[in-house]
């Protein structure tokens, strides 16, 4: 029983930042834009959120901090792809090797070249009263980081916004046919910006998530991979909130299983046990990959004089 | 041909603005970049081994570069030629351990030739085929691959390759009957460095000048039209992500029998990514391949030179972000000349309006 309800307590764990860096690709891709560049935003954004949490001593100012610069510099990207029309994946792809270099290289001149380890404080847990105390139940889903909360809340505004108003309506248009969307008075580009935004903060959160409430240390490549995976959600959570959700506790069971059964030591090298999020997520793409799905305008420019 | 010079006009003042940004990053970091440059280029040009060391660090970035390049003409995304790479390398490795001594060089460097092609080809063949079989996103699947390849070559350094003194997690050092040839006395350059070019002139002859590099092309510009033309598009993709990976595989061969001469954790760990920005510089083209690899080859050695210089205390990860700065400079000139020809052609249409 504990071995099962620690395995889904880390399950929860290791979903959060998927989640938040899955919402933002969501955010992107409704708007027509295939940023694959969330490798890089989270890790320019955990490696922020770390520093400005060490220097202050605010995890929340550190979160916060993380979100701005993941806007700062998802903006490279929206300039060359909205205004100058660049390619998307190319685009993202010069993200992910730009802002993982500047972040380390960030860190090496702040903290110089000394191997001594340097540490925060984690984001302390929060049970919400009287919830927290059902059995099972209690300590999974009400006694976890406000971040957890946060994010779960997240989905549900997304799936809200989304299905239930006009604005979320009017957004979504902008990633099937922009150009429709233009003729009914939407603006497109500036929707585009904002959906940069989004992706930009919820990404950089997504890492700031990494250093302030999971990891409570600073290491070069630590968003592992989890950049790509998240874009690997939102294609097996067929675009939509609940989706992404399931999506995400799904590879985040994959993770913390991983972790679990390299503790349990069953004969089997650890090693095979790391593959299982990365063979997971290839075996997902070639089960769903067959079915069409997404925004029918995704990753093209959108040229106002065009048709 | 007007164009073809405009493009490279482009290109060279997208570096130069890129080198200029991270130069006045230097000067952020309290030294006088001026200063800095030119004590590391001083030190470069006046050494004959600093200047070999730049074709060196060039040549597996051709390959992995080649790599990117190759699918790219199919608009596809192989960004994982780093697990296709370490594919090659244990390869290289293994064979070399086994077969040292027992053939003659010249043999064995064949067979490992052949060997870490076949053996980065046939990763790249299981992504392409995810690609034909499932339309499964290639380039999600050729980057998680890379995180399986590296774990499975942490299990083989932890087991059966691992060095006969079982410390650390590294193989045994190949002996120097296995070491591809030097060729320029004084340095570390090796005929690794003949062969990459070679096959870039290859590839580029491959795509431009046969037929199949003609079906890569076609089902690049639109899969549908070329499937109704006669062109099996799955078959295409699963050859040119078969052939790219095969591309990363032999850079397995000149790190390995080249330069390293042992297989270790981390190997080399940033050349894939590195390749991507070198095919992106080069806009895909094989023999701009090799021009770019040897600007990044530079920069790495440029990079580390400064790290180097006393008193300095410039971390040698600066190389990195002044790659990503010169990357993120030449895809935003691509853009901008795009939206520069197209301001041009309205003009024009404007005045032929009126």
């Amino acid at each position: 029983m504990t071995w099962i309800t620690s395995l889904l307590l880390a399950t929860v764990r290791m979903a959060v930042p998927l989640l938040f860096i899955a919402l933002a690709e969501l955010y992107s891709e409704r708007a027509g834009m295939v940023n694959i560049g969330l490798e890089g935003l989270a890790a320019i954004g955990s490696l922020v959120g770390f520093l400005v949490c060490y220097i202050t001593g605010s995890t929340w100012l550190g979160i916060l901090c993380g979100a701005l610069v993941g806007v700062v510099v998802n903006m490279i990207y929206a300039y060359a792809t909205i205004s100058l029309c660049a390619d998307h994946i190319v685009y993202g792809m010069a993200i992910n090797i730009f802002a993982p270099a500047l972040a380390s290289f960030i860190y090496r001149v702040y903290f110089g070249t000394g191997s001594d380890l340097k540490q925060i404080e984690l984001m302390a847990g929060i049970g919400i009263p009287g919830l927290k105390n059902i059995p099972f139940f209690g300590d999974l889903l009400f006694n976890q980081t406000p971040m957890v909360y946060i994010a779960f809340l997240l989905v549900i505004v997304t799936c809200i916004f989304f299905n239930k108003t006009r604005a979320g309506l009017n957004y979504k248009a902008v990633g099937e046919h922009p150009q429709a969307a233009a003729t009914l008075g939407i603006p497109v580009v500036r929707i585009k910006y904002l959906s940069c935004v989004l992706c930009g903060a919820l990404s950089g959160i997504g890492g700031a998530y990494l250093t302030t409430c999971y990891s409570n240390t600073y290491s070069q490549g630590n968003v592992a991979g989890r950049g790509f995976i998240a874009l690997a959600a939102v294609i097996f959570g067929r675009w939509t909130g609940g989706g992404v959700l399931l999506a995400c506790l799904f590879f985040g069971f994959c993770d913390a299983l991983q972790i679990r059964l390299q503790v349990g030591s069953f004969g089997v090298p650890y090693q095979f046990f790391q593959m299982i999020p990365y063979v997971a997520t290839i075996v997902v793409l070639s089960v769903i990959g067959a079915k069409k799905g997404g925004p029918q305008a995704n990753g093209k420019p959108y040229r106002r004089e065009q048709r | 041909m007007k164009t073809r010079a405009n493009v490279l006009l482009y290109n060279v003042i997208a570096v130069i603005v890129g080198l200029a940004i991270s130069m006045a990053l230097l000067a952020f970091m309290h030294v006088n970049p001026f200063e800095v440059c030119g004590k590391a280029l001083s030190k470069i040009i006046t050494d004959k081994y600093n200047l070999g060391e730049i074709l060196v660090k060039a040549t597996p970035l051709i390959f992995t570069s080649l790599a990117f390049a190759f699918t790219y003409k199919a608009n596809l995304f192989n960004i994982g030629a780093q697990g296709q790479f370490l594919m090659g390398s244990i390869v290289a490795v293994a064979i070399s351990l086994a077969l040292q001594g027992k053939v003659p060089t010249f043999v064995l460097l064949l067979i490992v030739l052949v060997a870490s092609f076949a053996a980065g080809g046939a990763v790249g063949g299981l992504i392409g085929a995810a690609k034909a079989k499932f339309k499964a996103n290639e380039f999600l699947v050729s980057m998680m691959s890379t995180y399986v390849i590296s774990n499975f070559m942490d299990y083989l350094l932890r087991t059966s390759l691992q060095e006969t003194k079982a410390e650390y997690m590294q193989t045994d050092a190949i002996a120097s009957s296995a070491y591809l040839p030097n060729i320029l006395p004084g340095t570390r350059v090796h005929l690794g460095f003949v062969l990459a070019v070679v096959v870039a002139i290859l590839v580029s002859v491959l795509l431009n000048h046969t037929q199949l590099g003609y079906q890569i092309r076609a089902v690049g510009r639109n899969p549908n039209a070329a499937n109704l033309g006669g062109i099996n598009a799955g078959l295409i993709y699963i050859i040119s992500f078969a052939i790219a990976g095969g591309l990363a595989g032999l850079a397995g061969l000149t790190e390995i029998n080249g330069v390293q001469h042992m297989l270790l954790r981390e190997f080399n760990a940033s050349i894939g990514s590195y390749g991507i920005g070198i095919a992106i510089l080069a806009n895909g083209n094989p023999i701009g391949c090799i021009f770019a690899s040897l600007l990044f080859g530079f920069l790495n050695i440029m990079g580390t030179t400064m790290g180097r210089l006393p008193g300095m205390n410039i971390p040698a990860s600066i190389i990195e972000l002044i790659e990503g700065i010169v990357m993120i400079c030449v895809i935003a000139s691509y853009a901008l000349r795009y939206f520069v020809d197209n301001r041009n052609k309205k003009k024009q249409m404007r005045k032929a309006g009126v």
